[in-house]
């Protein structure tokens, strides 16, 4: 359904003495209809910048995002409209997106206001039937963002990204803010929308523990780029980065890990971008890696078996 | 002498607001024991803390505040404010939720990790100096001499976590709050933060842990007490606890966490202000009875409390 190919994004800052930092560097990546896929590790790793890239808020450096065989990267502005209901993204914190001036009703129904071609009942309609499929009842609507709580101001994030009968869903970090028991129930009400309408569901999180309970497939990114790709990458972590990831996640060893004390990469390093975190490096590391296929699974490091 | 540090009895808090009056802590009570690490448990805007912040005696100036807190033998919500500043930072100490906001942005980090020393120590400015620098080496803040002498927004967020651990334990406090310390870190920096927590907790500092975070609670705790609107309405050992929690609510958080399938708690949070009658859990609960509309009695078992009408 979503395909993207080879995506870099590079952020500059500074006008005189520009820096340039890759966020993203060369994700491919694949999204079939009715499919988790969750994509994994630390902040700073560039998940969402890679989320961005995929629902067309950010231009990537290079690369293209394909939709149901169409190229969206590139496309004119007027074209890319009628995509950009298709694929929706749900952030982080729902404060950010929503106006505080306006009740959540108005901004559930903003879409179909934005779109035209519905009439004041119809979107009135619509919009009691979002409300009602994302569990929330008739009293919230009247209400300002400030008077829910996160989980409710969450759900009417959610509706409102639904309104335009989305393909595909990309959530970033959507519950890393939230409650256990809060988090589960968003969980819940996704994966309810995803088996009733069918959907893809992009779960980007930093908690592996989270993304088993959702996903089919998992993504491990590290420092832009993918580590480790498949299905059964916790019963069987190849890469040392998703070994360390899952021993933090479990306490395994409570030895502090300081990443800006273990040095920087020497300038021009081509090698694997764990290099300077990793335990179980040799000399053989400093030759650059590539995604391998290790019995079904994609992993870039060479050691894997 | 005996072993308990701090002994909380009977504290309820309420804070009036437009709507009514907040119940945000009603009749708490725990104890905990020296060098042990006790963890309070429950959802955001269950009211826990609130409830540290009552032990500090940093509640809200409209806060109304009943009950005892005795720490070490002397009752500290007696005390003047003046005694009390005395306490704070010297048997017990607080690491905040956020420590950008937590640290004064325009005083150098190396002053404000040697204030309790100053405060409470009596140290002059050279011997804080010198053991503040041993206090960030010991927390891998390296070169010490060097980040003692920067501001607070030259840190990254993990640094200036340790140093703010750091501070508090710069008067060797026998007791530390921690207010969600692992709120919205990721993985590696939560454990780096839990391995922290355990070296200082090995000199034998006890801990409060404040959290929603029942992972970080399994790895830190001795004991674990679950706190549900406002009540505490179960403590055990942590083993005990993760193996068969007693309260319907524990289960029901329990099995809310990813490791165990992310079911979600049917219904909503009931709010502070109208709480429900007889057991608060009772709306949601897949047990409930008719009794369970008259307050539930604390049940002590087995070492366990719990406050539920199925095991009275």
């Amino acid at each position: 359904m979503l395909k993207a190919e080879n995506l870099h994004c590079v952020y500059t800052s500074g006008l005189i003495k520009t820096v340039k930092k890759t966020a993203v560097c060369g994700i491919d990546i694949e999204i079939f209809p009715g499919e988790t896929v969750a994509i994994v590790g630390e902040s700073g790793c560039g998940k969402s910048t890679l989320a961005k890239m995929l629902v067309q808020q950010l231009v990537p450096a290079s690369g293209e995002v394909f939709f149901d065989g169409t190229k969206l990267t590139g496309m004119s502005w007027k074209n890319l409209r009628k995509f950009m209901g298709k694929i929706q993204l749900i952030p982080q914190n729902p404060d950010d997106v929503v106006d505080p001036r306006w009740t959540v009703e108005r901004s559930v129904a903003e879409p179909f206001v934005v779109c035209g071609g519905f009439t004041r009942e119809e979107i009135s309609a619509n919009v009691n039937a979002l409300f009602a499929e994302v569990g929330l009842s008739a009293e919230h609507k009247p209400r300002y963002p400030h008077e829910l709580s996160g989980g409710e101001l969450q759900r009417v994030v959610i509706a409102r990204a639904l309104a335009l009968k989305p393909e595909l869903l990309v959530c970033d970090e959507a519950t890393s803010m939230l409650d256990v028991s809060v988090q589960a129930f968003i969980v819940a009400v996704l994966k309810e929308i995803q088996k009733k309408r069918g959907l893809g569901l992009v779960f980007i999180t930093h908690d592996l523990e989270a993304a088993k309970a959702v996903s089919d497939r998992v993504l491990v990114m590290y420092a832009g780029e993918i580590v480790e790709e498949g299905k059964d990458v916790f019963d069987r972590p190849l890469h040392p980065y998703t070994r360390a990831l899952l021993d933090a996640v479990r306490y395994a060893s409570l030895e502090v890990v300081v990443p800006e004390e273990a040095g920087e990469l020497p300038d021009g390093f081509s090698g694997c971008s764990y290099f300077r975190l990793c335990q179980e490096r040799t000399d053989a590391c400093e030759e650059p890696q590539k995604l391998r296929d290790v019995s079904g699974r994609l992993v870039r490091c060479w050691k894997a078996k | 002498m005996s072993d308990v540090l701090l002994k909380v009895s009977g504290v309820s808090v309420s804070i009036p607001t437009g709507q009514g009056a907040v119940h945000a802590v009603d009749d708490a009570a725990f104890s905990i024991n020296k060098h042990e690490v006790f963890s309070l448990i429950g959802e955001s805007g269950s009211g826990k803390s609130i409830l540290g912040q009552a032990i500090m005696r940093l509640l809200p100036p409209n806060a109304v505040f009943s009950g005892k807190v005795e720490l070490g033998g002397t009752e500290i919500s007696a005390l003047s404010e003046k005694e009390m500043q005395k306490v704070r930072g010297k048997t017990v100490a607080s690491i905040a939720q956020n420590p950008y906001l937590a640290m004064n942005p325009g005083i150098r980090v190396g002053v404000q990790v040697a204030e309790p020393m100053r405060a409470h120590l009596g140290m002059n400015k050279e011997d804080a100096k010198a053991r503040t620098c041993r206090a960030l080496k010991y927390f891998d803040i390296i070169p010490a001499e060097v980040r003692e002498r920067e501001y607070p927004f030259q840190y990254s967020g993990g640094m200036l976590q340790r140093a703010m651990v750091a501070m508090g334990t710069a008067a060797d406090p026998e007791l530390i709050i921690a207010d969600e310390p692992t709120k919205g870190v990721d993985v590696l920096k939560r454990r780096n933060i839990a391995a922290i927590f355990k070296k200082v907790a090995s000199d034998g500092c006890a801990f409060l842990l404040i959290t929603h975070d029942v992972g970080f609670a399994r790895a830190m705790s001795n004991r674990i007490a679950v706190n549900y609107c406002g009540q505490i309405i179960e403590i055990a050992e942590k083993d005990a606890f993760f193996k068969g929690p007693l309260h319907p609510y524990s289960q029901a958080l329990l099995d809310a966490v990813p490791e165990r399938g992310m079911h979600p708690i049917p219904g909503s949070s009931p709010s502070m202000i109208e709480v429900p009658e007889g057991c608060r859990f009772h709306p949601r609960c897949p047990h409930k009875t008719e009794r369970c509309l008259t307050n539930p009695p604390v049940v002590e078992l087995e070492g366990r409390c719990v406050r539920c009408w199925m095991y009275a």
